[in-house]
């Protein structure tokens, strides 16, 4: 469900990768809002590029497995760490 | 018809008008004779401003006490509404703007028949000419050896207008103390004054270094690099993140920036010994 949530609510951030680190900064429609911005390591940046609306957690945890020198129970570790994180972000009025 | 250039930053902007019309005297020295090909023009019309306001509200520029302006979407383009700041319940301009920012027809009020850029409508016009190209505007102050340009740039109180105060008195050419332009052009970026409620000549200088400075007990900086660099030039931009694409621009062109441009963190002591540690600080 979650990762529905995040999904839905990406089209909603600009996004660009600096030197490996994804800087994500959401639109708003007050100037107040504007300095709000966001930093997600490579591995951060590697889960937020697989939601894609189609992979569920454990799809994604596999892909982390596969693409990262880090065993099942860690990548689940991180995911959940990255879902919190996000979803504090995405939720945030 | 009347008609005025304005070049800022190297951009023209042309204001056509059958009313006779004036500028500010923080415009007056930025208006030029050529009449080369307009980044941006303004059309000024004198018509009754029509206090109705549209409900597709995309972005509002407020504070606590005071409404700035707010856009709305409307059929081919944007509705820009301008709230006085004196009496905030008065309209002082409304703008219909087309898709590309590039034809603004401003309805001015009469009594802004000699101030027709007034604040904000003026530092609205160089944003949306700043996102059509390869060029920011920001918060800060920038000095100018002759050669090197540095900017100074950081929140309200860290002390741009302090550290520029300071390299004046080292005989530093001071570009602006509160809002710039830095700009592409070719290899270089350059940072460029704009229009201010007092009047100053056009300035430019080759940008670099970008110096994010805070107050401290001593001086102290730190390079910085990649992301962490790049999110906080931007806190310091002028943005109006409703659109993407307007984000999108000032994330990559600061990504290219500071691939180019050294950054740092710098806590500065309010006198000249700042100036003595920057130059000699082997950065």
């Amino acid at each position: 469900m979650i990762l529905k949530k995040i999904f839905k609510q990406k089209s909603n951030f600009a996004t660009r990768n600096i030197n490996g680190e994804l800087v994500l900064v959401p639109l708003k429609n007050n100037i107040a809002d504007m300095t709000e911005m966001f930093v997600l390591n490579e591995l951060g940046d590697f889960i937020w590029n697989n939601i894609d609306g189609i992979n569920d957690e454990n799809k994604i945890i596999k892909l982390i497995t596969e693409n990262f020198d880090i065993d099942e129970n860690t990548a689940r570790t991180d995911f959940n760490e990255f879902i919190k994180k996000i979803e504090k972000v995405i939720l945030k009025p | 018809m009347n008609t005025k250039i304005l070049s800022i930053a190297g951009f023209r902007i042309k204001i056509k008008s059958d009313l006779l019309f004036n500028l500010d005297e923080g415009h007056i020295p930025f208006i030029v004779k050529e009449d080369s090909n307009e980044d941006i023009l303004v059309e000024l019309y004198d018509k009754d401003i029509i206090n109705k306001i549209p409900e597709n509200k995309i972005f509002e520029s407020a504070n606590d006490k005071l409404k700035i302006f707010a856009i709305f979407k409307i059929e081919d383009g944007y509705k820009i509404i301008i709230y006085n700041q004196q009496d905030n319940n008065k309209i002082q301009q409304v703008a219909y703007v087309d898709e590309d920012f590039y034809n603004w027809k401003v309805i001015i009020s009469e009594e802004l028949i000699n101030d027709a850029l007034k604040y904000p409508l003026g530092p609205l016009l160089l944003y949306y000419l700043t996102i059509k190209n390869e060029a920011i505007m920001i918060h800060g102050s920038a000095v100018s050896d002759g050669e090197k340009g540095k900017l100074f740039t950081g929140v309200s109180g860290s002390g741009k207008t302090t550290i520029a105060s300071i390299y004046r008195g080292s005989g530093y050419k001071i570009i602006n103390d509160d809002r710039l332009i830095i700009k592409k052009d070719g290899n270089n970026y350059y940072i460029y004054n704009t229009p201010m409620y007092y009047a100053d000549d056009p300035k430019k200088t080759l940008l670099t270094s970008v110096n994010l400075i805070y107050h401290s007990k001593e001086n102290i900086s730190e390079r910085l690099k990649g992301a962490i660099a790049v999110t906080n030039i931007m806190a310091n931009c002028i943005q109006h993140s409703y659109n993407k694409r307007y984000i999108q621009h000032h994330l990559d062109f600061l990504s290219e920036l500071c691939n180019k441009i050294p950054v740092y963190k710098v806590g500065f002591k309010p006198d000249k010994s700042i100036v003595e540690f920057l130059n000699n600080d082997k950065r």
